[in-house]
């Protein structure tokens, strides 16, 4: 495996939202020593310390499009990523868009990052992801780990 | 001919909940002012509800990202109160430290991620940090030295899992804390730089004759223990909130309001414990309040920012002090006797005062929870200041007005992410003739 961060976000209390995470759950028996797993809560400055761990560096994020089936999965290059700023306007936390930007304006990524979205759609309080984004999170783990081997 | 002016912001890609502010200005005149927060507290008191009392610290600490310590110390305190438990010596100062370590974190946070860009007039901080790198990296090093004392403490970075009702699961040794000094000692002189920097921004004029509420210790500034106060003459025990203070349903928002039930609105967090708490903060800090033009009292919400700077040196000096004086505690929890009760605890989260009271049974199983943050507590004051601002500023055009209501929603630090991380904006004008 080549040395690389996989960052899972999101709120297990968020039931779609905690797929990042279950993702880092399921990779974790399944990664070398080369891969850093790390669970994230958005939290701007401790994304940007964990995007300096690796030259590569995968996040894997629910995502809402309002375009495509729950449980589909967008892999976004950062340079395909949306441009967000500035819309977000957070009273309270910095949007993820805007942290990746900020890690790029501040050398921390300079190799750039691959985004792994799967389209979620229930975000209500509560534990327990719906069947199609469940279903994702496996088939996300088989083409992260076939990714992270070469 | 009616003119109607809409900023729809909506943004979805993490929810963690929602908020909205919602103004309506008539012909000039102001009718509606409205700052609404969708949070989950209620979710996780139905939740908690029926779970044994050890949970508690663990599960509310997932309410919030930011202020995961203030919920846990709310909890642990409310719990120790229904055994007739307390925590002391080392272990309390333990706790302080972590305490520490939350505050530097989240303001520090706040102050150069969020609020700085507002008053430098930049649209974020990745706008703010193309022009001043240097400031986001001081700010960026600054926060790892607090969240290098929540790890160390806390036994992780998020949703730290080393508090236990009664203390810890583990100690750290004192020589783990002494790795924690260098970045602690940098930091002092950090800060000082950074409270001069902010004091020269510029702060609309805007005074509100707030009431302040806090808790308030004979010894030191408040994080875990004390009587609330406030500067209306309230002095009550932690476990008398619910008779002074009311929740209330509002329509619109499902979170509650809440208000002193003898006056109505009034106001938590840094300008609140500084201005009950100033006799307390260390010589340095009154020092550098005093060189930046920073009063005994500050009522001007915009002011914040810089009486976050001087609560982050208090924050830095206390952990510096503590870990000083550390010794290794022999055990690192207390004996609890578990029988029923209620509990009741207040600690001061980052944004203000965090109520929790829990129901026990005689198993310690828990019957009833309730939870109060912060910013259900500050959402009257918000709407207030909103009124206020808009009156000072009504002829702005509504991309400038926008701005500044918005920066006023952030002199709060609102925590409606503990819910939510977006803002939904609508400004409203309405021109009848």
């Amino acid at each position: 495996m080549t040395d690389a961060v996989v960052i899972g976000v999101g709120n297990r209390w968020r039931r779609d939202d905690a797929a990042g995470l279950e993702v880092i759950d399921a990779l974790r028996e399944r990664v070398d020593d080369s891969v850093s797993l790390v669970e994230s809560d958005g939290e701007p400055t401790r994304l940007l310390d964990a995007f300096e761990l690796a030259p590569r560096v995968i996040m894997v994020d629910a995502v809402v499009t309002g375009e495509h089936p729950a449980g589909t999965i967008h892999v976004l290059t950062d340079e395909e990523l949306p441009d967000q700023m500035g819309i977000g306007q957070s009273s309270h936390l910095v949007q993820l868009v805007e942290t990746i930007e900020l890690g790029k304006l501040l050398g921390r990524l300079p190799n750039g990052l691959t985004l792994v979205g799967i389209e979620a759609t229930d975000f209500t309080n509560g534990e327990g992801m719906t069947a199609p984004v469940t279903a994702s999170v496996g088939i996300a783990v088989e083409k992260l780990l076939a990714a992270l081997a070469t | 001919m009616a003119d109607v002016r809409n900023i729809d912001v909506d943004y979805i890609a993490r929810v963690e909940g929602e908020g909205e502010m919602h103004v309506k200005v008539v012909d000039g005149v102001i009718e509606d002012v409205w700052f609404g927060i969708f949070e989950p507290p209620r979710f996780y008191e139905a939740f908690l509800e029926g779970r044994p009392f050890s949970d508690a610290p663990d599960i509310t600490a997932r309410i919030c990202g930011i202020c995961p310590v203030a919920y846990q110390m709310s909890s642990v305190h409310a719990m120790e109160y229904a055994f007739g438990t307390s925590v002391t010596g080392q272990l309390r100062s333990l706790r302080r430290l972590l305490y520490c370590g939350e505050w530097i974190e989240s303001h520090i946070l706040h102050m150069f991620l969020l609020h700085a860009p507002d008053f430098l007039g930049y649209e974020s901080a990745v706008h703010m940090a193309a022009d001043h790198k240097d400031i986001v990296e001081l700010g960026l090093r600054m926060k790892k030295a607090g969240n290098a004392i929540v790890t160390m403490v806390g036994g992780r970075e998020i949703h730290p899992i080393n508090v236990k009702v009664g203390g810890f699961y583990r100690a750290p040794t004192k020589q783990e804390l002494l790795e924690l000094v260098p970045e602690l000692e940098w930091s002092l002189e950090a800060v000082v730089e950074t409270i001069k920097l902010v004091s020269g921004f510029t702060f609309p004029n805007v005074e509100q004759d707030f009431e302040f509420v806090s808790l308030s210790h004979p010894l030191e500034y408040p994080f875990n223990e004390g009587r609330i106060v406030s500067n209306k003459g309230l002095d009550i025990a932690v476990s008398e909130w619910n008779d002074y203070f009311l929740e209330e349903h509002v329509e619109r928002s499902n979170a509650l309001h809440s208000r002193v039930r003898e006056r109505g609105a009034y106001h938590v967090g840094p300008l609140a414990r500084y201005a009950l708490n100033y006799e307390k903060l260390t010589p340095a800090c009154r020092e550098i309040a005093a060189e930046v033009g920073l009063g005994p009292v500050e009522l001007n919400p915009f002011k914040s920012i810089i009486v976050r700077g001087v609560e982050t040196l208090y924050a830095i000096e206390e952990a510096l002090r503590i870990i000083d004086q550390y010794e290794e505690p022999a055990k690192p929890d207390v004996e609890l006797n578990v029988h029923a009760g209620v509990g009741h605890g207040a600690s001061e989260a980052p944004r203000g005062l965090l109520y929790h009271r829990y129901e026990l049974d005689s198993n310690g199983r828990i019957l009833k929870a309730q939870i109060v943050p912060p910013t259900a507590q500050n959402q009257l004051t918000i709407e207030d200041d909103l009124r206020v601002v808009l009156e000072d500023q009504i002829e702005l055009p509504d991309e400038e007005l926008s701005w500044v209501l918005e920066q006023s929603i952030r002199n709060y630090d609102p925590c409606i992410s503990c819910a939510t991380h977006f803002l939904n904006l609508k400004v409203e004008r309405i021109t009848t003739q």
